[in-house]
This record gives structure tokens, C-alpha cells and sequence, in this order.
């Protein structure tokens, strides 16, 4: 059958779930730091909360991402992979302490834009690590 | 904590309890500094896509360099200056104020001269840069973001 050869072309991303997990939370964050920051309120603490829930969910993803690497499946684009997977693992915690350090809503938005940028990028982590990425010849 | 790179961000007091109070200086509700405010947003979009676009480069430059010379030149150039807008906007002193304009200025001039010559014609810019088609493997934001950060640094000047 084609689905050995094509397996073997394309690495198979081994962060399904976990990366679908990182996705919901990451944008339920975005929508109630958003909602915040349009009503103009400053963080309120149990953000940290949800903040923290997705940093859990990353390091799930970070976790069965390295493993199916040490395992033998490599992305197909390590540079951009670890770069991305740095910023996904720093989104977090970074922006609630950049966005601590605003009083108004502006913290709230810099939060959102952690959960926006978070599901965005584990997409691109996707595609870097299947090798569908945008630079389109890394297949070659 | 935040507040490490000068004295001058002590807080939304910037450019007053300082020396340097130029025309930017001292926004009532931190509106001068670059660094509050919807700065403090646009410095995680910056932040982020200066990454982006670093690690692109890294990639093309380390590994197919002598493929596309011009186009993954302007990759780096393009990573280059993402990074020293971000800086500049952490940095948040009047002289960084002006270097971020100028950087953004370059940004918009870059994605909009490789973005319109990769539309007319692909084979001047192959899908390889961060401006290629206006951005768009990047959801368009290079092109939003230099009209949106050059608002804001406008507005923010204009708020003292």
C-alpha cells in the first residue's frame, strides 16, 4: 500500500491530542483575556490559573514531542521546530509576567495574545514537523 | 522583574522623575513610553515574530543558502530588523522611540515592495521570505503590524 511509502515521506505528528488540548485551552484563554481587556479589566488572579493549566498542556506536547524524536521520528525541520516549540513553551508564563506588570487592560492583552499565539504556533509545529511547512522545499 | 533595563521605566512616571524629557516624554497614563500600554502588546507580537523570522533565516541560511541567495538574504535582513523593533520598544527611551519608527517604516516599505513583486511575478521572490506575498504565511501580520505600530507610536506621542 502507498500508506508505508507516504508514512515514511511525511513524519506522522505524534502530539495529536495533546496538541488539540494545547489548542482549546490556549483559545479559551485568548477569548476570557479578551473579553477583559474589550471591558477594560486588568488580569484577575485566577487567570494564572488558566495560564498555568496551559503551560501543563505544553509541556504534555513538549513531552510526547521529544519522545517520539528520541524514538527515531525526527521533524522534518529542526531549527524552526525548536524555536517554535521554545516560544510555545515560553508564551505563558512570559506574558503573565509582562502582562502583570501593566496595570489596565492592556495586561489582559497581552495575555490574550499568548492564547492566540500559542494555538497558531503548535499548527506551525504541526506543519514543521510533518515537513507541510511554508517554506514549501523542505520536502526537497 | 520587569523594570531592569533602565531607570527611566520605573513606571507610567517615565520621562518626568528622568532626564531625558523630550517631546515624547512622560505621558500622564504612560501614553510616551513604548513599553505600556498597547506597546506592551505590540512587543509580544513583535517579540514573537521576530523568533519567527530569526529561526527561518538560521534554517535557510544554514541549509540552502546558495539555492536563493537574495530572497534568504532578505529573510535575515527582515529578522534583523523584527528584532531591533522589539528591542526598541522594551527599550523605551526617545532615541528607541525614533529607532522604532524608523524600523517600522523599513518593515511596511519591505512588505509592501516584496510582497507586490511576488504577486506580479513569483520568480523574482520563491515562497522563502517572511514578506512573501504580503506575509501571508504569517496570517498577514507583517504587513498589519508596521500600520499598527506606527499608529500607536503617533498616538502615544500625540497623548502628552
Amino acid at each position: 500500500m502507498t500508506s508505508a511509502t507516504l508514512a515514511a515521506a511525511t513524519p506522522e505528528w505524534p502530539a495529536g491530542t495533546a496538541g488539540t488540548v494545547v489548542i482549546v485551552v490556549g483559545l479559551v484563554l485568548a477569548a476570557v483575556t479578551g473579553v477583559l481587556a474589550l471591558l477594560a479589566k486588568p488580569l484577575p488572579r485566577w487567570v494564572y490559573l488558566v495560564v498555568a493549566l496551559l503551560e501543563i498542556a505544553v509541556l504534555w506536547m513538549t513531552v510526547v514531542c521529544v519522545a517520539a524524536w528520541i524514538g527515531g521520528t525526527a521533524p522534518s525541520d529542526p531549527i524552526v521546530f525548536l524555536a517554535y516549540l521554545a516560544v510555545v513553551l515560553a508564551a505563558g508564563p512570559a506574558t503573565a509576567w509582562w502582562g502583570a506588570g501593566e496595570p489596565g487592560r492592556w495586561g489582559s492583552g497581552v495575555v490574550a495574545m499568548a492564547g492566540l499565539v500559542v494555538p497558531v504556533l503548535v499548527i506551525r509545529l504541526q506543519q514543521v514537523w510533518t515537513g507541510a511547512t511554508a517554506g514549501g522545499t523542505t520536502g526537497a | 522583574m520587569p523594570d531592569h533595563t533602565d531607570s527611566a521605566d520605573a513606571g507610567d512616571l517615565s520621562g518626568i522623575e528622568s532626564g531625558h524629557v523630550e517631546p515624547t516624554g512622560g505621558g500622564l497614563r504612560g501614553g510616551a513610553s513604548t513599553k505600556h500600554g498597547a506597546g506592551r502588546v505590540l512587543v509580544v507580537v513583535y517579540a514573537v515574530l521576530a523568533v519567527a523570522s530569526v529561526s527561518r533565516a538560521a534554517y535557510e541560511l544554514l541549509t540552502k543558502f546558495s539555492v536563493a541567495p537574495v530572497p534568504y538574504s532578505l529573510s535575515a535582513f527582515a529578522a534583523v530588523v523584527y528584532c531591533v523593533i522589539t528591542w526598541a520598544l522594551i527599550a523605551s527611551t526617545p532615541t528607541s522611540r525614533r529607532i522604532a519608527t524608523v524600523g517600522m517604516i523599513v518593515e511596511l516599505v519591505g512588505v509592501l515592495v516584496v510582497g507586490t513583486l511576488s504577486v506580479v511575478d513569483g520568480s523574482v521572490f520563491p515562497k522563502s521570505s517572511v514578506w512573501f506575498w504580503y506575509g501571508r504565511d504569517y496570517l498577514f501580520i507583517p504587513l498589519l503590524l508596521p500600520i499598527l505600530g506606527l499608529v500607536f507610536l503617533r498616538r502615544s506621542r500625540a497623548e502628552n
